[in-house]
């Protein structure tokens, strides 16, 4: 059974993406599910990133995989061979094995128990700036999903914020969402590396296969909702010109997409049922237009309002505050509410920096685009390395976090 | 009530009681649960995510399983608790069910859900970010 896996993987490589989950799913349909749950705890390495595979399956082969590398960075920070760098990574594996959350449920008394959600894995990369790609919800059961592609300085370290908004996200959509952190891939660690489109477009047939691969398992009439925030934007936008499949597409904070790109006909998947975006007064990154125009001054895509009585945001990071329009936009565009969502006008970046008393707008499309850029990112870069360093935890931290994370039960329901 | 200057670990243990004793008192004769609270989480400040942990979420679920679910009930208990604690409330309209209000006070937001199919009452809250403390 383990050389007919090792044929199937090598044979899909490189087929279309849906014809390759295909093959993947009629593959473990074949299997009895004892077989299929042998095949996942002992070649976790293989089942657990591959695309159609049952996610119950990729579950159970991801948490091995976190368990054995915990086993061994925790050995390592006992003996006292660890570097400042595994040291922390070891406190992230040690997260990822903990439970998300806790919820109240009922037992077959009838009185009230609290239940331990598990995380879920579909993807773990444990080396290097690391990879992940977590559900929260069922996939199989949601009515409506939504897929959250991270930007820019997102690694196994610090996407734990990611995974927090995903659970907002879930929440502003109401019941019956399934979320999906997609960090399938190498995001750029600053803005050198941010001001190259690399690691989109090697993201882009990765996110296009992930795709491929809820298609495979979500409810029929389920409808996916693909969201990018910033770099993230970037990833999406350079799935959707490889024929991603989604039903919605939403960009927040778009750095553009390709000086090519001026128009949301040119980069729409057939089927699409709304290409939104969203660029918040004073959103600096989307002013400077880095990859390209940004979508937000797109003549063909819904572009939603971002502030209500309550809650005006400002700048590149408030797209998903709670209690904010674009948050509540949020909601309403997973869940499939599209008569609600609320548009925001089309004004200029010129026009939205005059309200907030300033008029850089036009400075910064030009710096964002000069030779000048680069030295800057430069000393950007320096400031969050310096910020990396000064939260490595000691090793006694370490230590005693993993021996809680070892107290906690495996997956269950 | 806070006033002034606070750290984000006070404001964390701050609306992690405040969410507790509101659940408290709307479900009286159940405890509820903290079921989320990860501690302080990154915003970003620089560009997207590379700014310092700068904002705490906490969920806190309660209810009775042994009665009929009336959100509407509920919610507008809830909206009252929180209007005498100081909140300025606003009652979204219900949709499919859900029921749900948003309440906003001195940069701390929360919102308090339930939902006609669904026992459990739920209220998530979040800090105000560390630069607005």
């Amino acid at each position: 059974m383990s050389e007919d896996l090792d044929a199937l993987i090598l044979r899909v490589r490189d087929l279309p993406h849906d014809r390759a989950v295909g093959e993947v799913d009629a593959f473990f349909t074949a299997l009895p599910s004892e077989v299929a749950t042998a095949l996942a705890e002992s070649r976790p390495e293989q089942v657990g990133p591959l695309e159609g595979a049952p996610p119950e399956l990729r579950y159970r082969a991801n948490r091995l995989i976190l368990e054995s590398a915990q086993q061994r960075l925790h050995a390592l920070v006992e003996s006292r061979d660890a570097t400042l760098a595994q040291r922390r990574r070891l406190l992230t594996l040690n997260e990822m094995l903990e439970p998300a959350r806790k919820r109240l449920d009922v037992d077959a008394d009838g009185k009230r128990v609290e239940v331990d959600v598990p995380r879920q894995f579909l993807l773990v990369e444990t080396e290097g700036q690391g990879r992940m790609i977590e559900v929260q919800g069922d996939l199989r059961t949601a009515r409506n999903i939504a897929v959250l592609v991270p930007g820019m300085n997102n690694d196994l370290e610090r996407v734990r914020s990611q995974s927090v908004r995903a659970k907002e996200i879930g929440e502003e959509a109401g019941p019956g969402t399934a979320t999906v952190v997609w960090l399938g891939y190498h995001a750029p660690l600053g803005l050198t590396e941010g001001r190259s489109t690399k690691s989109a477009r090697e993201a882009a047939p990765l996110l296009c296969r992930s795709l491929e691969g809820i298609a495979v398992v979500k409810a029929p009439g389920a409808k996916v909702t693909l969201i990018g925030n910033s770099y993230g934007a970037q990833a999406v936008s350079r799935a959707m010109l490889e024929g991603a499949r989604a039903h919605r597409y939403l960009l927040t904070g778009s750095p553009g997409v390709d000086p090519s790109i001026t128009s949301g006909a040119q980069m729409t998947p057939p089927g699409t049922e709304l290409f939104a975006v969203a660029r918040s007064r004073g959103d600096y990154v989307s002013y400077a237009e880095q990859h390209g125009p940004d979508p937000a001054t797109f003549p063909d895509v819904v572009r939603i309002e971002t502030d209500n009585s309550q809650i005006q945001i400002t700048g590149h990071m408030g797209y998903f505050n709670k209690n904010s329009e674009s948050m509540t936009n949020v909601g309403r565009i997973v869940r499939g509410d599209l008569d609600a969502v609320t548009l925001a006008a089309r004004t200029t970046p010129a026009e939205e920096s005059r309200l907030l008393g300033t008029s850089w707008a036009g400075p910064l499309r030009t710096l964002g685009q000069s030779k000048a850029a680069v030295p800057i990112s430069k000393v950007f870069d320096g400031l969050a390395r310096l910020r990396t360093v000064a939260s490595t935890p000691s090793r006694k931290t370490v230590l005693d976090s993993t021996r809680r994370s070892r107290t906690q039960e495996g997956p269950e329901r | 009530m806070y006033h002034g200057s606070v750290t984000l670990t006070e404001a964390r243990n701050y609306l992690r009681s405040e969410l507790l004793a509101v659940a408290a008192t709307v479900v009286p004769g159940q405890t509820p649960t903290v079921t989320q609270d990860v501690g302080p989480v990154g915003q970003g400040a620089l560009s997207d995510e590379s700014g310092p942990e700068s904002v705490c979420t906490i969920t806190v679920e309660t209810g009775d399983p042994t009665t009929t679910p009336d959100p509407e009930a509920q919610i507008g208990f809830a909206a009252e608790t929180l209007e005498s604690r100081g909140w300025k409330v606003t009652i979204s309209e219900p949709a499919e069910g859900r029921h749900e209000l948003t309440a906003r006070r001195q940069g701390y937001d929360l919102t308090v859900t339930a939902q006609t199919t669904d026992w459990r009452l739920t209220l998530t809250g979040q800090t105000p970010y560390v630069d607005d403390l």
